[in-house]
């Protein structure tokens, strides 16, 4: 059952995708609730689904050895929270290019546009992945807000 | 208001499957 959430490339998830994906989830921990595959699937799948609060609750229980740092401050973010998404942030020890770029996101929501400037110009020096003309949108927009 | 993309979601990725199948 796990190999329908596979990512391929012809497949664009809906909403109601990832609700399936939730209850495939469940079913799965049910069966055995060491199952972090399954644990950390249903994280991303409840995040996918916008379900945020719900996802938050589940990670306050997290009994996974799984850094779901990321995902969390991400829905902290989403529920416009960008102070407590930060505070997660500010404690993940190795950030890696996503946390950065939540960061930037945060930044922008808190309009600190000048350290805002700063993350995305280190993000898109150092990155070279298929986001880059959306970072570059991203980084116009912070322009505009320190013109 | 400028437009302004939401990368972050984007890394909010599924964990590798390949052990499990
Ligand atoms: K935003």
């Amino acid at each position: 059952e796990l190999a329908a959430l596979r990512p391929s490339a012809d497949f664009d998830p809906t909403a109601d995708d990832y609700e399936k994906a939730i209850k495939v989830c469940n079913k799965l921990l049910n069966l055995d609730a060491h199952d972090a595959t399954a644990y950390h699937c249903k994280i991303v799948a409840m995040v996918q689904a916008g379900k945020f609060q719900d996802c938050i609750k589940q990670l306050e229980n997290n009994k996974f050895d799984l850094d779901l740092q990321f995902e969390d401050a991400y829905c902290h973010y989403r529920l416009n929270d960008p102070l407590k998404a930060m505070k997660i942030l500010d404690g993940v020890i190795n950030p890696q290019v996503k946390h950065n770029e939540l960061r930037a996101q945060v930044l922008y929501r808190l309009e600190q546009y000048e350290n805002c400037f700063t993350v995305y110009r280190d993000i898109i020096r150092s990155s070279d992945d298929k986001y880059e003309t959306e970072r570059k949108t991203n980084l116009s927009a912070v322009t505009a807000q320190l013109a | 208001k400028p437009l302004f993309y939401d990368v972050a979601l984007y890394h909010v990725e599924m964990p590798s499957l390949d052990h499990k199948l």
